[in-house]
């Protein structure tokens, strides 16, 4: 059985197409990253697999069901997102940020029980002093740390990652990424995209590269992640970067 | 300021403003006879039954559903500056007054004008969501630009109506004005049918609307189905504005400024929202009227000036302020 399929996509939005014949299996516990230039169709890709836009053509399949035929609680339990730019409108708790975290298990009221399951990962990744604090006012590595504990609250079977390590310093790369380390030893699934190939080397197992809404090649890491490759997709001699990234 | 102590002092102070406003007025009453009254009210004096206390419990009841209107559209427009008359359902509502006033609708039934501003609060709500769906998405931006354009609309045609139509200036001048001079315990019961479910409904919806907050992507991450919940935020604040109107006329700037003061306080979280916005803007507005009646006593200034003059100078802090915790 397919663990998540997704098949035969196809998005254009303004007559512009955005993606084309996207057809990807993933395996359970596996680690996935899809790599191409801006405006390659990433973040549709990614919007299309959590059903926040919906494909013109194709489905998407989770253990061989079209998750479209789920409720969006059902989606909820299966998808988690950590996306690229963590918006906050109005000023909250850390606290009350992570409990929203256990939104699809919730009807009505919040109960002691999710709350217990918030605090135990708080006293499990050490932030309880970050806890009544006000979000908003979080430096962005903080948010983006709290957002990927949030996945843990949400106890998704899937993971998706917009560009998490966008604007942030060593210290939260290199926290992110061991956390994200640990997710897939723990047999999460995980769908990113990143912008670097040094991130891309440390989590991913399979690399999928997008280029103008089409998949240009799928496959490990070491095995696509070639010079050839590279200028193909970004077309542009790439041989220095290379170089710089070993 | 701690959480609890503003609790405190805003329930201390609802139950002075309480007693104060039962007091005053064309005949003044001492603490005794209004608990005596509150005790066994059918005992009590008839001005005291009829017209003192309706008007008090009205002006904390419209208070606390223009609160709740003013928090949901600052939920639904992911913006603090957001307020029920931004959909235009206020000018729905004088516009549909108006028109009955220039055709001589409001001589139909004893509750006419009352009736046609109701209509024209939901009229108005249900125009912006078709304007919305014309470009096949409703966002908080779209909407919010479809209340703004419609309130113009109303206002103008309701302003060229006033003027053509001299009879209709006259009435419709202290329509607009508002206020709780005229209700009757018929009005309030109307009030609470529509009030207390909605703030139920409200409540069974928290944990969604605090999800919705954090914008329409992650709030579909999280399981929330957005485009229900949308419906549910416009409807809930089309019924709680137009029973407001309905109640006591056109009044402003409660719904702005209850969230705003609540949420710098208390963050984010509906559950802890809601029955604030129920007590602040309750006492907000009780508070108002009650200065309305005691400024120029015994001539009357309506409330909703009262209102405007503290909330026009809220509304320009606001624009300036950052937001705290």
């Amino acid at each position: 059985m397919n663990y998540l399929e997704i098949k035969d996509i196809y998005f254009s939005y303004k007559d512009k197409e955005i993606l084309k014949d996207i057809n990807i299996k993933i395996d359970k516990g596996e680690s996935i990253t899809i790599f191409g230039p801006n405006g390659s169709g990433k973040t549709t890709l990614l919007k299309i697999i959590l059903s926040i836009l919906k494909p013109l053509k194709g489905e998407v399949f989770f253990k061989e069901k079209n998750i479209f035929e789920f409720d969006e609680r059902r989606r909820a339990k299966i998808f988690s997102y950590v996306p690229q730019k963590i918006n906050t409108f109005f000023p909250m708790s850390t606290f009350d940020y992570l409990i929203l975290g256990r939104t699809p298990y919730i009807n009505g009221f919040i109960k002691k029980e999710d709350r217990e399951i918030v605090s135990n990962w708080i006293e499990k990744f050490k932030i309880g002093h970050l806890k009544d604090l006000n979000f908003q006012f979080l430096s962005e590595g903080e948010k983006q740390l709290i957002t990927l504990i949030r996945t843990f609250i949400q106890e998704s079977d899937v993971i998706i990652l917009d560009e998490p390590l966008t604007h942030l310093d060593l210290k939260y790369r290199m926290k992110i990424l061991e956390l994200l380390k640990k997710i897939k030893l723990s047999g999460k699934t995980i769908i990113s995209v990143f912008h670097d190939l040094e991130s891309i080397r440390y989590i991913s197992d399979r690399v999928i590269l997008l280029k103008n809404g089409e998949i240009l090649k799928v496959g490990k890491i070491y095995d696509i992640i070639t010079e050839e490759n590279l200028t193909n997709l970004f077309e542009e001699n790439i041989k220095q970067i290379l170089t710089l990234q070993k | 300021m701690n959480r609890k102590v503003f609790v405190f002092i805003i329930l201390v102070t609802l139950i002075f403003v309480f007693l104060l406003s039962m007091s005053f007025g064309s005949k003044k009453y001492s603490l005794y006879e209004i608990i005596k009254f509150l005790i066994s009210p059918k005992e009590g004096d008839e001005l005291l039954l009829k017209i003192r206390f309706p008007r008090v419990i009205s002006s904390f009841l419209v208070g606390a559903s223009l609160s709740i209107a003013g928090l949901l559209s600052q939920t639904l427009f992911l913006n603090p500056l957001a307020d029920p008359f931004l959909f235009g359902i206020s000018s729905g509502a004088n516009f549909f007054v108006t028109i009955s006033l220039f055709f001589g609708w409001d001589l139909i039934f004893k509750f006419s004008l009352s009736f046609f501003s109701f209509l024209g609060a939901l009229f108005a709500t249900f125009i912006i969501l078709l304007i919305s769906r014309i470009k096949g998405k409703i966002t908080p931006l779209n909407l919010l630009l479809a209340g703004i354009a419609l309130s113009y609309l109303f206002s103008s045609i309701s302003s060229f109506l006033t003027i053509w139509g001299r009879d209709v200036l006259n009435r419709s001048v202290f329509w607009t004005l508002s206020g709780f001079s005229t209700i009757n315990m018929e009005k309030i019961s109307i009030l609470l049918i529509i009030l207390i479910p909605s703030i139920i409904f409200s409540l069974l919806f928290n944990v969604q609307f605090d999800a919705f907050s954090l914008g329409e992507d992650e709030a579909i991450s999280l399981g929330v189905n957005v485009k229900l919940l949308k419906f549910v935020l416009l409807f809930l604040i089309a019924l709680l504005s137009g029973i407001s109107v309905y109640v006591s006329g056109i009044i402003g700037f409660i719904g702005l400024m209850v969230p705003n003061l609540l949420r710098s306080l208390f963050g984010l979280n509906h559950l802890k929202l809601i029955p604030l916005s129920i007590i602040l803007g309750g006492l907000l507005l009780m508070t108002s009227d009650l200065i309305g009646r005691f400024i120029l006593f015994p001539t009357e200034i309506p409330v909703s000036i009262i209102t405007s003059f503290l909330g026009a100078p809220f509304f320009l802090y606001l624009l300036f302020k950052k937001r705290s915790f």
